[in-house]
């Protein structure tokens, strides 16, 4: 501080330049800006393209948070949420990343993933804490940007980018079928349905399906979809069967598809499959490998075509060469003016009948013209021999009457028809009166003049003259009796006892008398092995037998010779006298009025037995003879254990014969002796004068009214004859036949019922379980059903369970309780 | 500051500045030198009687604060994912978040920490630069603002230092993530950059300006 006078000083002034004065730090600011600018500029090109979907409803959707997922990968975010201007939809603005974004064109699919929990499984669940996403789906081809969108509400089935092909099912029945039921392939899952629709007349139900790639290679014309609603029941001669595939199609219904021949044609654009009600349905309705294969033809039948209907085989050989497209009547001008004809249309399809795979048409027709005139003719068969329903056969008949292919312009040719052979029930009556016919009533009838033959020459026997009278009277009464009322109304007892029987055998085919039946015949079975053991000691048998005839019978034979020979010596001629006379007698018994009374008394049995069935019937005779068969059953187990004891019961019976009998044959030797020492004379005579005096008691003044009455009697036989051929009995067989028809007909038609039934499960459970009752307590089917049963129902409540859980505490899904 | 306190002494006389004096004042430790010194002999500090630099160093950052001071306000301070759920918000929006939630104590301070400050402080230097600039004189209470900026500067960084917090903190997986945006960064070198500023200002041009102007 000592020098505290500071110099004046001089101050240059700054330096004026901006320019040179400008500081370096400037750069500062100028590096911030361009950062600042790089940084908007990023993340401007950056924020992605903004799209619109719209949806139906947009719950749980959220500005801002929501995000855009491809095979859950984050390509996007909601950024807006609003309403259409009419409020009818909700728009969602989406901002998507730019790398996705050359693929968003108007193929790509967006919904809205939420949690689901369904008969097919849980889905979605990690959008219950993160909440819902929007899924997106395009394929992986570039293509023009698309900016607005319709979202579904439930994923779609074909997703785009995912290899498959959707089709089109239309069906009639849409109550098995619902969106998600899997579409299974020799039960492996290769699709999902979708939702079904009501086509745009409402006349059926469309469903869209989506089939996976590679299994969509498989489809063609010839594939065939068809219903499997779980349950298959089926009922048929080899017993009761229960079908049911996976546990999902069991709750939600399902589709299975299969081909039905190979090498069908692809399919075409727009091509729509009828779903089937079953597999058997779908088998059948094979219209020959689509209208593109099929040559049509029409047959022209006289016969009735009740039992025929569209979609039935065409055969040639037992071989399904055609199907039977249609059934019209058309007016055909005949001899004696139009008529009304039935025209059968089919399709035949060529290659089947062994053509080229590539004949046409013509080809076909060129064939059939020449087949035609070779023999070929069209038939109606019977598929079955119990049923009534009919299919179209072509034979090749070389006994048939010329005939050419009809070919008129605008129509398809008409193949020649014959009259078929069929074994239906008008046919199969005529068989029984064919064998009817076929009884040996000639042989009778010769026997009969042999018979009379033999009367001759015992008329001509002195003796003899006597008979023909007392024979007159015989015949008058038989005539008396034939042609009383009573047996006149045999027949019609027969024919109510027909019906009657018709009755019960219905009854007996319904209940379960055939399976009793069955196990009976096991047991015989068994019983059958028991006494071929027992058989096994036969030969010793046998062989003592042989020893007994070579030894002893010779011996006996002898002593009967003797016999013989005494008896020769007696007058046969007194005896036959003495027979007239009991024939004699026997008139008299048959005039008595108690024998007149024999055929009324007849009557009443058969009325009696008729009553006797009918009670039968009225009190569960069914149920006895099941009960009785059962007891037949056991009756056969008794014996086939008694069986066993047979090898002893032999035994003792070679015992028997090596021991017993060459006594009794001793013994028969000496009573043969004895019988020869006696006087048969003495006892032929007495007979003789027996007869005589019998004789006396009967004129014999109508000798010659013998051939009269014989005459008469045979036509009372034969209008007993007549009367019991139109008394109706043919007719009952007829209708018993009938009624075994309408059996086996009912019985195929509950068949065909049984797989509709299983459309209500809750109801099927219960029928079956009914069903399985009645079935036997202890049967391997019910045991198996009901346990299937059991599961089915453990599964549903578990399901129940599970789902409660969820309600209760969602919580549970993370926290495991 | 000692600097600080030095010019409060001197500000209650009216005065020769060391500068009319013909010397030069440190301006870490308030020794003064002849005019002429190189550093300072007590703390080696660079001697300069004005720092005719100052302005530009000062308007240079004010703007480079400013500048960044936009993205920090545009883009998203923190993000935060609950539940698989992400949330952006800017520091606007999570001050309207915290009213929304009824945390007005907290939303003020965030407010006036990362907005009414920062914007404060633009102003003030842009000010007291402007005044210089023009040669207008300073006044007490110019000096005043010039120290009430300096010392608030940095309370600005309790946003930055927040997210800096809660970043390293909530780190729960998939319960909740707290990550910090671009903001954050654009906010702390904002804050950075203004307290540069206004660290650049030289106090005594304050002062200065009137004489300078008329010694011109």
């Amino acid at each position: 501080m000592s020098d505290p006078t500071p110099a004046e000083m001089t101050v240059s002034p700054p330096r004026r330049s901006f320019l040179r004065n400008l500081s370096f730090v400037w750069l500062v600011p100028l590096l911030a800006l361009g950062v600042s600018l790089g940084i908007a500029w990023q993340s401007f090109s950056d924020r992605g393209t903004l799209i619109q979907v719209s949806f139906g409803n947009a719950s749980g959707v959220v500005a801002g948070e929501t995000t855009l997922r491809y095979r859950d990968v984050v390509v996007g975010t909601v950024e807006e949420v609003r309403f259409t201007e009419d409020l009818g939809r909700v728009l969602v603005y989406v901002r998507i990343d730019n790398d996705v974004v050359p693929f968003i064109d108007d193929e790509a699919v967006f919904w809205v993933v939420r949690p689901e929990v369904s008969a097919r499984g849980i889905s979605g669940l990690s959008t219950v804490l993160s909440g819902v996403y929007i899924e997106g789906a395009w394929d992986n081809v570039p293509g023009t940007l698309t900016y607005e969108f319709q979202g579904s509400d439930t994923p779609p089935l074909n997703q785009p980018g995912r290899p498959g092909r959707r089709i089109t099912l239309a069906t009639e029945d849409g109550t098995t079928i619902s969106y998600g039921s899997p579409v299974l392939f020799r039960g492996v899952e290769v699709g999902r349905l979708e939702t079904p629709r009501l086509s745009a007349d409402g006349r059926s139900v469309l469903v869209d399906a989506f089939i996976d790639a590679p299994h969509d290679a498989r489809l063609s014309q010839a594939t065939r979809f068809w219903d499997t609603s779980g349950f298959e029941l089926s009922f048929g001669a080899s017993g009761f069967s229960v079908d049911f595939d996976s546990l999902a199609s069991l709750v939600t219904g399902g589709v299975v598809f299969d081909n039905l021949y190979d090498d069908g044609e692809p399919l075409t654009p727009g091509y729509v499959f009828t779903l089937y009600e079953d597999e058997e349905e779908a088998r059948r309705n094979r219209l020959v490998r689509g209208p593109a294969r099929g040559v049509a033809f029409s047959i022209h039948f006289d016969e009735s075509v009740n039992g025929l209907e569209a979609g039935d085989d065409v055969t040639y050989q037992g071989l399904d060469v055609g199907v039977v497209t249609g059934l019209r009547s058309q007016v055909l001008e005949g001899d004696f003016g139009p008529e009304l004809s039935l025209i059968v249309d089919v399709a035949i399809d060529p290659q089947r009948m062994g053509l080229p795979a590539e004949a046409g048409t013509e080809e076909t027709v060129d064939f059939f013209r020449f087949a035609v005139e070779t023999g070929m003719r069209a038939r109606l068969a019977t598929e079955s021999l119990l049923s009534s329903d009919l299919r179209v056969e072509l034979v090749v008949m070389d006994t048939a009457p010329a005939a050419r292919l009809r070919e008129v312009e605008g129509e398809a040719p008409r193949l020649p028809s014959v009259e078929s052979n069929l074994s239906d029930f008008t046919a199969t009556a005529e068989g029984v009166l064919e064998r009817i016919n076929a009884l040996p009533i000639e042989e009778v009838m010769q026997q009969a003049i042999s018979l009379m033959e033999a009367f001759e020459q015992l008329a001509r026997n002195e003796d003899l003259q006597r008979v023909p009278g007392s024979a007159v009277a015989l015949l008058d009464d038989t005539r008396a009796l034939v042609g009383s009322e009573a047996i006149q109304s045999i027949p019609a007892q027969i024919e109510a006892a027909v019906n009657d029987l018709t009755a019960l055998v219905a009854e007996v085919r319904e209940g379960g008398a055939v399976e009793s039946l069955n196990s009976a015949l096991a047991q015989l079975d068994e019983a059958m092995a028991g006494i071929n053991t027992a058989s096994q000691s036969a030969p010793a048998l046998a062989e003592n037998l042989a020893k007994l005839t070579e030894e002893d019978i010779p011996a006996v034979l002898a002593e009967l010779q003797g016999v013989a020979q005494t008896a020769q010596e007696l007058k046969l001629d007194e005896l036959v006298a003495s027979a007239t006379a009991t024939l004699n007698r026997v008139d008299a018994l048959i005039a008595q009025e108690a024998v007149q009374g024999i055929p009324a008394a007849v009557t009443a049995a058969i009325e009696d037995v008729r009553t006797i069935v009918a009670d039968v019937r009225a009190e569960g005779a069914v149920q006895a003879l099941g009960s009785s068969l059962r007891n037949l059953d056991r009756a056969m187990a008794d014996i086939s254990v008694a069986s066993q004891d047979a090898p002893a019961l032999t035994a003792n019976l070679r015992q028997i014969t090596e021991t017993d009998i060459p006594e009794l044959l001793t013994e028969l030797e000496a009573v043969a002796t004895t019988a020869k020492e006696l006087e048969l004379q003495a006892l032929v005579d007495s007979a003789t004068s027996t007869l005589n005096r019998v004789d006396a008691l009967v004129g014999s003044q109508d000798t010659l009214e013998l051939p009269g009455t014989i005459n008469d009697a045979l036509t009372e036989m034969r209008l007993a004859l007549t009367e019991l051929r139109e008394g109706g009995v043919v007719e009952n067989l007829n209708a018993t036949l009938q009624s075994a028809s309408d059996a086996a007909g009912s019985v195929a038609e509950s068949v065909e019922d049984l797989p509709q039934l299983t459309a209500r499960l809750e109801r099927l459970v219960a029928e079956t379980e009914t069903v399985v009752r009645s079935y036997g307590e202890r049967s391997d089917f019910n045991t198996q059903t009901l346990s299937a049963l059991r599961e089915v129902q453990n599964a549903a409540k578990a399901i129940s369970e599970l789902a409660r859980a969820i309600e209760r505490s969602p919580n549970s899904l993370i926290f495991g309780r | 500051m000692s600097g600080d306190g030095m010019a409060n002494a001197e500000r209650a006389q009216p005065v020769v500045t060391a500068r009319a004096a013909g010397l030069v004042g440190c301006a870490e430790c308030g020794h003064v030198f002849p005019v002429g010194a190189e550093r300072c002999r007590v703390c080696g500090t660079r001697l300069v009687s004005r720092d005719m630099a100052s302005l530009q160093k000062v308007w240079a950052w004010l703007f480079a604060g400013m500048v960044v001071y936009i993205p920090a306000n545009v883009y998203p301070m923190l993000r935060t994912t609950t539940f698989g759920r992400t949330q952006e918000s800017t520091i606007v929006g999570g001050v309207f978040d915290l009213i929304d939630h009824g945390s007005i104590g907290v939303a003020l301070i965030v407010f006036v920490a990362s907005v009414v400050i920062p914007v404060s402080k633009f102003i003030a230097i842009a000010y007291l630069a402007l005044r210089v600039q023009r040669g207008q004189p300073g006044t007490a209470s110019h000096f005043h603002l010039y120290e009430f900026v300096e010392f608030i500067g940095r309370w600005s960084m309790i946003d930055v230092f927040v997210v800096a917090i809660l970043s390293a903190l909530v780190q729960l997986n998939f319960v909740a993530t707290i990550h910090p945006g671009i903001a954050a960064v654009s906010f702390a070198l904002s804050v950075a950059f203004t307290m540069i500023s206004a660290n650049s200002f030289d106090p005594r041009l304050i002062w200065d300006a009137p004489r300078e102007g008329t010694q011109l």
